[in-house]
């Protein structure tokens, strides 16, 4: 299929728009939370798309290959939001009074992780688990979150996340590390031990 | 022999930080070596860890572009829809 020098091309536009505009959206949104942010984000997938409508060889299915135009949308997303905050404000990951270790980095008593009662099968499946881990995503001071959506979506380059963020490699799996205490703190209060 | 223990026993902040740090990269000998003898004597940061691995294949699964959310059925509004293909109509685009 050949968007490009198309007599249909009005056709193709909205074809593609209508059969796979909302299932774009609901992925967006669930990945950026703010709706309008994710109409932005969608508005520009399609503008890339037919604007680039020669690389798309039919290689792939068009809803493929959407998505992978979205994908790398919301990573300039996060890379921008990252960005905004300096590198020493994301290097803070040793809080003075930190809630899980004691002075000689040893489980306080509290936060002893313990094993959880409910099972975690099924949970990727779960639309109520799915609101919860998004809720406590959310929950999560921004630069975090952000460095936790970078590295999931762009897996294969921790190293380049890291010179965007300006920080070393040792560095983000501290940020990630702490993100993960939070997180796991916040499954356990609202999921597996309420 | 202090000095031996001390570079086998990990602490329960620096053995956590490995768990994560192998879930993106390889660790080094003595690191595996290191994790491996915390986590034999650690239950909690042995639970830490199953509970680390699950939240890691959540995310990692969730940040796929095939999948699809379960927690909403929104849809773009119609007047976005109309907007888009309002303005790959109008764009001088090819």
């Amino acid at each position: 299929m050949q968007a490009t020098d198309n007599p249909d091309k009005p056709q193709l536009i909205a074809q593609w728009v209508n059969l796979y505009s909302d299932e774009l959206y609901r992925w967006a949104i669930y990945k950026v939370t703010d709706e309008a942010v994710a109409q932005d984000l969608i508005q520009e997938t399609f503008l890339s798309a037919f604007q680039h409508a020669d690389k798309f060889q039919g290689s792939s299915s068009p809803k493929t290959w959407l998505f992978s135009i979205l994908k790398n949308k919301i990573i300039d997303h996060y890379r921008q939001k990252v960005r905004s905050f300096a590198s020493t404000n994301l290097a803070h990951t040793e809080p003075e009074n930190d809630p899980w270790f004691d002075s000689d980095h040893r489980w306080k008593d509290a936060s002893k992780p313990e094993p959880w009662d409910v099972g975690t099968e099924n949970l990727l499946d779960n639309p109520e688990f799915e609101a919860t881990l998004g809720n406590c995503l959310r929950k999560l001071p921004v630069a975090w979150s952000s460095c936790i959506q970078l590295k999931y979506l762009n897996e294969k380059d921790s190293d380049e996340i890291c010179q965007e963020l300006n920080i070393t490699t040792s560095n983000l799996w501290q940020i990630l590390h702490r993100a993960k205490l939070h997180l796991r703190n916040c499954l356990e209060l609202n999921w597996f031990k309420p | 022999m202090m000095r031996l223990m001390n570079i086998l026993m990990l602490s329960c902040r620096k053995a956590t930080e490995l768990m994560e740090k192998r879930l993106h990269t390889r660790l080094r000998s003595i690191e595996k070596f290191q994790l491996f003898m915390h986590s034999q004597m650690c239950d909690a940061c042995r639970s830490y860890e199953k509970q680390n691995h699950f939240m890691d294949d959540m995310l990692r699964n969730q940040s796929k572009t095939s999948y699809q959310p379960k927690s909403s059925l929104k849809k773009l509004p119609d007047e976005v829809k109309s907007k888009i293909i309002k303005e790959l109509n109008s764009s001088k685009i090819n």
